[in-house]
């Protein structure tokens, strides 16, 4: 981009002659049930799922609502974004583990915290791996709750705490001498330990989450996706905790290790694929550009949210100095996104990658009931617009796609480009 | 309601429609801003005038100009800032637009020089002009700035209710523990005890922390004002006789002079009847009381001052602890950071020793940024806001501001219209004394018909004009009558519903009386019609929009109810969120997940929440409130609705550890689904309409997420957060409205009317008691400069003694309903009504107008009145083309002109007592009319509406939960040729693996046990994986025939290296077993034809060669990725695809046929991108404890019998 070139950052967006359908809803979470009521309702006309693609500026704010919005019009989603594994189980079970071992004394809840998170034992140290006896019942560990002592003890005396506490039955007390026994914390018995958790929930963690789950696997998959994840962890944890002991910046404790895995997993590695042929895709706009899809929904094309005012902290004068390529800023590479002319390619992208039709969403209101102003994206293209009765058809009971859609699906392909 | 725009034409988005021009008074400003470089330009306004119009327009020209002069940023120059939040919304789109305007209509001379491409370039940095929007977001940026510099660790969240509530309990709470504030935190809370309708100590300390910023306080001026406000209650000092009391009642009652120091004889009629009233013992008594009081009262004052200093620490320290200031506060920091020590010796740590030079740069860059400032709705800044501007404003700057004084109503919150208005009359604003200094008053308003006009003015005038009403209070309140710039036509545009009244005025029976026509009836009826026959329909026919706007929230369910029974479809937004059964519901699952295995917190979900309605409490108690138990020992016992509840809260209880992790918002909606709440199949929150039943689980996880931010609160953290809300719901944010886009009627209160406009204004529920809930009910005052705390209710005074006039007799705080707390707090009394209901004298005195009591508490009262007409000027100036009021025929009542909107609108519409009919009003120098018909009742009342849109039926999510076992099974998206037989065999058997990306196990024979082969720490898949990657790996080396057959150092380090990759360290004796094994496999293949095509020095050998494609199964798609171990080019063209399979056992047939499909995969794909296969051989090769070569007979599209086999499952 050259100095001159800044004008074309508001050129009107040169795009292909694909129908603009603008869908308003009045909040943010009607918003997400209209975008997925059109997707089901174009798939329930015969669009093949992998003919649509959901795109927004920013999942966050968007993810939640327009996950709940999918189950609701019964469409499998998924979200091309990366893996949170921290609020993942076997993640979760991982951290709650060294927190048990972690100090000379725990309390109740920390010592039963992994077995809520199905601690099993490893196949090769337990019985049967097939034992329904493992994981422990979620309301067996609630009942524990209740019935065992409040307030820190060393794990030998949770064991005999747990002996003598009735109706607490010898599967406690199994995981209480497990944790007792645990060897000090080095890089090789962190790896081992840990590795032997997560192997007790592959072996019988996970297909807990695979029978309560639906057939379209939608935990299942999260939770596989984080156990192959956090098995890297462990491995990673074992070099890693090495290199930090060999430093001396990093206690033998376990403390450390749980510190150490955190910083691990929130260094968030690519994106994996994900593997339901009959999911919805939804992506974040950055992703959207080598897409190809005959019918794309941009969701949330309202002013501030997309575009999003520029976070650059270099002063705008010294931005717009860059961009103009003036003086000795010259020589400085400018930043569209300065003047929002990355949200901008982002969404002719969007536009872009769509072969027939492009719906675009967006609210009206914030949850205080302030207005919110359609955003300035959409003054370069022509849209046609969904009138609030046929979004209210399209999202109620019968998913009647409206008038405007209709006749994109019904037209052929009179609305291919070229 | 659509914002009020003011003008005559177009939309100003440009396009074909004529441009709007200023005009007038909003011109002649405008050429006066831009003809100096600096000054002060105000526009004082009158509704419709079309401030905001103006406002933009200078805005857009402003950052025009500086673009044609040279400045490449403009938009950082201009700062557009206003008070209303919607209205703040609209800032940046409407001077997008003006510019637009103004350039493509040549506007200004300016726009000239502007291209197409450079408008469109400039209009999309004004979409990222940093300083539009709200004052509180513009201060709020400053803040940001500096906000590390003074203890914050990272920006903190602004405004965040639940946080700030939390904040205060905390610094409460802190006091509590603290044995120096205890004992005086308990003398105030007897004092002050809580009451449904009483502040608390806890929010009195609140408000007054909030004031002392607001005025920027130490708490040392806060005491005197205090002090102030009690002594104007005991204007002698402690009364030492009871001729002290008696003085003190005349000059309340009376007004005027000190009273009589000598004690001597009785000057006035109050005295007189006072000292009538109370006679022998009982004056002892009473001066003792009130001496007590008088004590109490001063310990109360040191109490709560000396509590609130701590308080006031306690905050600094909480808010930086939590993150969260609210929007006074960052006024405040603002105001008290740019001060600095130096200015401000009130000022403690953080704020005293912050680096000067990074306050002067801050303030620096703003300064210079900021050349020009516009201020919309100027009458509503606050004390604290105007001194936070004025550190950024110089005298160099240019500052427009509009506003209108007649339109100030947000005193309650601390606004002070006084600053706006020395801004017009003196030209000083913002700390500077303008040497230029320009004022225009705009009285043509664009926003309404002549008639409409007319009728406000009829209204208005008399109550602007009256000492007991408008202009009662501080401000002044001259009126300029409305002349409305639009055209009218001969239709009435002034409605009265006009109905028999039952009960008491602003009462529940008079607004929806039962079996008979009440005001809201009559005002449904009436609009229902008028949409139907034609009266509120424009001149295409279609209907007008409407909006009813309420001083307060009481009525509207009454209204609602009356509004939904003719049909209406109304939009509102009043109700408390919290006090709604499904998120009560909601709250309630979330406390019990803290603990679900605890049978008491099961006991409470169950007894407790609004699940108590679906479930019998009998059977769960017998079974120790065991869910398993009940769903299990008597499945009689519960019903289908009930049982599904049980397994949705077994659901959330076995997945109860999840919520540790995830954020609230996510896991209330886990709630949500759990127990079907949004469709509520299983009736546990029928109380709600659907639509605004889902309205409100969407604004309550909405609410979660924003109160949450980045932080993450599992339940007992929710739930501790919430506890205000819970508590007392109508503190917390209200249900949003439901009625999405279609509706018929809107509601609003008028505060939220503000700014805005609509064709049909409806003024609702007039006759609620202007005095109601006035400062003689609260036991903390602060208004402007007044501060006071009322005297405590907890001293001994002689009930039995009176005081007259008033009913509280020396002091009695009362239930809060009655007009007055006795002789030494507030009153809601009428000097005229005071004397006369003692006495036939006379009430025509010039003082008859004036309120009893003392002087500076009277004056808080005035202020709130006269502010209290100044929101009926407010509501009734939204309206555009038609105004309706609803007014009784019976004229029984009492006249209370002073004191009920409903009366004041009578007289301005001379409204007959009985009217049934449509009259004309004369008006006398109206500048619109000299006469407007008032239409009473006027639409055909036999009228049915045409529906143009059908009602709609709910949304789907209002009346179907989302069924996940509704989901279309599992389709794997990515598959390998060599696993896809297990997998299209038996997909759910083996999806776990599948997703793991691990090997998927087909039936096998048992490993021979002679072998040599250990498998002491790898299994036989990990051997055979090892030992096919070191065959590959050896080919891959290009070691030659004799050095494979003689097992030299060249294969065994391809052995060691395929052992050393595993993640597994292996033994000796194991290694050493699988290279034994290793060399029969060797010996295998060089057997091989494989071997012979690749050891021919003709053919070109490649290893692990990818193979990918596509498959299109009915109308999925399905991603085909393989590996190839070996492809062999001969130089013919003839092509091997091979791949090599290490057995530990004799193959079983379901092994062989894995391998058929892998080879009719590899088909497919070379189909698939189209390569002619006549040449192509393809094959598996087994090497090891069975030695075969499979070659396929199954055809290439059994890949798509195989994934249909898949999707049809």
């Amino acid at each position: 981009m050259t100095g001159a070139d800044r004008l074309a950052l508001s050129r009107p967006i040169d795009a292909p002659a694909t129908t603009v359908v603008e869908m308003a809803s009045p909040t943010r979470r009607d918003e997400a049930r209209s975008a997925m009521a059109a997707a089901a309702a174009l798939r329930d006309r015969g669009v093949p799922v992998r003919d649509l693609a959901v795109a927004v500026r920013d999942l966050d704010p968007y993810e939640e609502p327009l996950f709940r919005a999918a189950l609701q019009y019964e469409v499998a989603p998924v979200f091309w974004t990366q893996l949170r594994v921290t609020r993942t189980r076997p993640y979760a079970l991982v951290e709650s583990v060294c927190e048990a071992l972690a100090g000379n004394s725990v309390d109740r809840e920390t010592l039963l915290r992994p077995l809520e998170l199905r601690w099993s034992p490893a196949t090769a140290t337990g019985p049967d791996p097939r034992s329904a006896e493992w994981p422990i019942e979620p309301e067996a560990v609630h009942r524990a709750a209740e019935l065992l002592p409040d307030g820190p003890r060393s794990p030998p005396e949770w064991v005999e705490a747990i002996e003598s506490a009735d109706g607490v039955d010898d599967r406690f007390r199994r995981f209480a001498e497990w944790i007792a026994a645990a060897p000090a914390p080095d890089p090789a018995s962190v790896a081992s330990l840990l590795g032997e958790a997560v192997e007790g929930y592959v072996d019988r963690g996970l297909s807990e989450t695979k029978a309560a789950d639906s057939p379209a696997l939608l935990d299942t998959e999260t939770d596989a996706r984080a156990v192959v994840r956090v098995r890297t962890l462990v491995r990673q944890l074992r070099h890693k905790f090495a290199d930090r002991l060999e430093a001396g910046t990093l206690e033998r404790s376990w403390d450390d290790v749980a510190d150490l895995a955190g910083v691990i997993a929130t260094q968030r590695p690519g994106r994996r694929e994900h593997s339901n042929a009959r999911a919805l895709d939804v992506f974040e706009a950055n992703d959207v550009w080598a897409l190809d899809v005959p019918y794309v929904i941009a969701v949330g094309l309202t002013a501030g949210e997309w575009p999003r005012p520029s976070q650059s902290v270099l002063p705008p004068e010294f931005q717009e100095a860059v961009l103009r390529g003036e003086g000795a800023s010259g020589s400085l590479a400018p930043q569209p996104a300065w003047v929002g002319g990355r949200d901008r390619d982002q969404f002719a992208d969007a536009i872009r990658a769509a072969g027939r039709c492009v719906v675009v969403t967006r609210h009206t209101r914030t949850p205080d009931g302030d207005d919110v102003a359609r955003s300035p994206l959409l003054d370069h293209v022509d849209t046609r617009r969904v009138s609030e009765e046929a979004r209210r058809r399209l999202v109620g009971a019968d998913q009647e796609l409206p008038p405007a859609l209709r006749e994109i699906v019904d037209g052929g392909s009179g609305g291919d480009r070229e | 309601m659509t914002a009020g725009r003011g003008e005559t034409v177009s939309d100003g988005g440009g396009g074909d429609a004529a441009p709007l021009r200023l005009r007038g008074a909003q011109r002649e400003i405008r050429d006066a801003y831009f003809a100096s470089d600096a000054g002060l330009f105000t526009l004082d306004c009158v509704p419709g005038a079309g401030k905001s119009v103006v406002a933009h327009h200078i805005a857009a020209e402003d950052i025009l100009r500086r673009y044609a002069a040279g400045d490449p940023t403009p938009e950082q120059h201009v700062a557009v800032v206003s008070f209303n939040r919607d209205e703040a919304a609209d800032i940046v789109p409407a001077i997008r637009d003006r510019l637009r305007a103004i350039v493509e209509h040549e506007i200004v001379p300016a726009a000239a020089d502007v291209s197409e491409a450079e408008l469109r370039y400039l209009q999309q940095r004004v979409g990222q002009a940093p300083y539009a929007g709200t004052i509180d977001g513009f201060l709020r940026g400053i803040f940001r700035e500096f906000a590390g510099d003074i203890g914050f660790d990272e920006t903190p969240s602004v405004g965040n209710d639940a946080l700030l509530k939390r904040v205060h309990r905390d610094c409460y709470e802190s006091l509590r523990d603290d044995a120096e504030h205890d004992q005086r935190l308990r003398d105030l809370e007897a004092a002050y005890p809580d009451g449904e309708y009483d502040e608390g100590v806890g929010e009195m300390l609140s408000d007054a922390l909030t004031y002392c910023r607001d005025r920027r306080l130490s708490t040392e001026a806060f005491r005197s004002e205090l002090e102030r406000t009690r002594d104007a209650a005991y204007p002698d000092g402690k009364p030492d006789s009871f001729d002290a009391i008696a003085r003190s009642v005349e000059r309340f009652v009376e007004g005027g002079g000190d009273g009589s120091e000598d004690g001597g004889e009785p000057e006035s009629e109050a005295g007189e009847r006072v000292r009538e009233a109370v006679t022998g013992s009982d004056r002892d008594r009473l001066l003792g009381a009130d001496r007590d009081l008088y004590d109490a009262w001063d310990a109360r004052i040191d109490d709560f001052c000396r509590v609130l200093s701590a308080y006031r620490t306690r905050y600094r320290d909480a808010v930086r602890e939590y993150g969260a200031v609210s929007h006074t506060d960052v006024a405040y920091l603002v105001d008290a950071y740019f001060d600095g020590p130096e200015e401000r010796a009130d000022l403690s740590e953080p704020l005293r020793s912050v680096d000067d030079s990074h306050r002067e740069r801050v303030l620096r860059t703003y300064r210079s940024r900021i050349r020009s400032l516009v201020v919309d709705e100027a009458q509503d800044v606050s004390a604290v806001q105007h001194a936070a501007l004025s550190h950024v404003v110089t005298s160099e700057s240019r500052v427009f501001a509009c506003g209108d004084g007649l339109q100030g109503i947000y005193l309650w919150r601390h606004a002070d219209p006084r600053w706006f208005a020395a801004a017009t009359t003196e030209g000083t604003y913002l700390g500077v004394d303008w040497d230029t200094h320009e004022n225009r008053s705009a009285t043509t308003s664009y926003r309404c018909v002549p008639d409409v006009a007319a009728g406000i003015n009829a209204i208005a005038e008399p109550v602007f004009a009256d000492p007991a009403r408008g202009d009662l209070g501080d401000f002044d309140a001259s009126y300029p009558r409305l002349d409305a710039a639009r055209d009218g036509d001969d239709e009435p545009a002034v409605h009265v519903s006009s109905f028999d009244g039952v009960g008491h005025p602003g009462s529940a029976t008079w607004a929806n009386p039962d079996g008979a026509v009440g005001e809201a009836n009559m005002l449904a009826t009436h609009l229902s019609r008028g949409l139907a026959d034609g009266t509120f329909r424009d001149d295409d026919g279609d209907p007008l929009g409407v909006t009813v706007l309420f001083r307060r929230g009481t009525r509207m369910a009454e209204y609602e109810e009356a509004f939904t029974a003719e049909g209406l479809r109304v939009r509102t937004a009043t109700d408390a969120l919290f006090d709604c059964p499904a998120v009560e519901t909601v709250l309630a699952a979330c406390e019990w997940l803290i603990a679900p295995g605890s049978p008491k917190r099961t006991a409470k979900l169950l007894t407790e929440s609004p699940l108590c309605a679906v479930f019998d409490a009998a059977s769960f108690e017998a079974r120790s409130w065991d869910l398993d138990r009940v769903l299990d020992d008597d499945p009689a016992a519960v019903g289908e609705a009930q049982r599904r509840i049980l397994r949705g809260l077994a659901r959330l209880r076995d997945r109860s550890d999840a919520f540790g992790r995830l954020p609230a918002s996510a896991y209330a909606e886990e709630v949500i689904e759990a127990l079907a709440l949004r469709a509520d199949t299983h009736g546990c929150a029928d109380e709600t309409d659907p639509d605004q039943r889902v309205a409100n689980l969407d604004a309550l996880v909405e609410t979660l997420s924003e109160w949450e931010g980045d932080g993450r609160y599992p339940p007992s953290e929710l739930i501790d957060l919430v506890e205000p809300f819970r508590e007392d719901p109508g503190v917390g944010p209200s249900q949003p409205s439901a009625a999405g886009a279609a509706y018929d009627v809107e509601f609003r209160t008028v505060h939220r009317s503000k700014g805005d406009q609509d064709d049909v204004v409806v003024v609702a529920d007039p006759g609620f008691d202007v005095w109601s809930r006035g400062p003689h009910t609260r036991r903390f005052v602060a208004q402007g400069e007044v501060a006071g705390l009322a005297p405590p209710t907890n001293t001994e005074v002689p009930g039995d003694v009176p005081v007259p006039p008033f009913d509280g007799g020396l002091y009695d705080a009362g239930d809060g309903w009655g007009r007055d707390a006795g002789l030494r707090w507030a009153t809601a009394r009428w000097r005229d009504s005071a004397v006369d209901s003692e006495s036939d004298s006379p009430s025509d005195s010039p003082d008859r107008d004036a309120l009893v009591g003392p002087d500076r508490l009277r004056r808080v009262a005035g202020n709130e009145r006269a502010e209290a007409w100044r929101l009926l000027y407010v509501a009734l100036t939204r309206a555009r083309d038609h105004l309706v009021v609803p007014l009784p025929r019976s004229g029984a009542e009492t006249d209370l002109t002073r004191d009920r909107w409903l009366d004041a609108i009578r007289d301005g519409l001379a409204f007959p007592r009985g009217g049934t009919d449509s009259y004309g009003l004369r008006l006398d120098a109206d500048p619109n009319r000299d006469a407007i018909d008032i239409g009473v009742n006027d639409a055909d009342l036999f009228a049915r509406r045409d529906r143009q849109t059908p009602r709609l039926g709910h949304n789907r999510v209002a009346e179907s939960p989302p069924r996940r076992d509704r989901l279309d099974p599992w389709v794997p998206r990515f598959l390998s040729p060599s696993t896809m037989y297990p997998l299209t065999e038996d997909a759910d058997r083996h999806a776990l693996a599948h997703l793991l990306g691990e090997p998927l196990h087909t039936e096998t024979n048992e490993v021979s046990g002679d072998l040599p082969l250990r498998f002491d720490r790898l299994g036989p898949e990990e051997v055979g994986t090892c030992l096919h990657d070191a065959l590959t790996g050896l080919v891959a080396r290009g070691v030659d025939e004799r050095a494979i057959r003689t097992t030299g150092s060249e294969a065994r380090a391809a052995f060691d290296e395929a052992v050393n990759a595993l993640p597994k360290s292996v033994g000796v004796d194991e290694r050493e077993g699988m290279f034994a094994f290793f060399e029969a496999v060797l010996g295998d293949f060089l057997d091989s034809d494989l071997w012979e095509r690749i050891a021919d020095p003709k053919t070109e050998v490649g290893i692990e060669r990818s193979l990918d494609g596509l498959v299109e199964v009915g109308d999925l798609e399905v991603e085909i990725h393989g590996r190839a171990d070996f492809v062999v080019e001969s130089p013919t063209g003839e092509r091997f695809v091979t791949d090599v399979k290490i057995a530990l056992a004799e193959p079983t047939p379901e092994t062989r046929r894995r391998y058929e499909l892998q080879i009719a995969a590899y088909a497919f794909l070379a189909e698939q991108s189209g390569a002619t296969d006549a040449s192509v051989r393809r094959t598996v090769e087994t090497f090891g404890a069975a030695r075969e070569t499979t070659a396929s007979s199954w055809p290439p599209d059994i890949v798509h019998r195989r994934l249909r086999r898949l999707l049809d499952r």
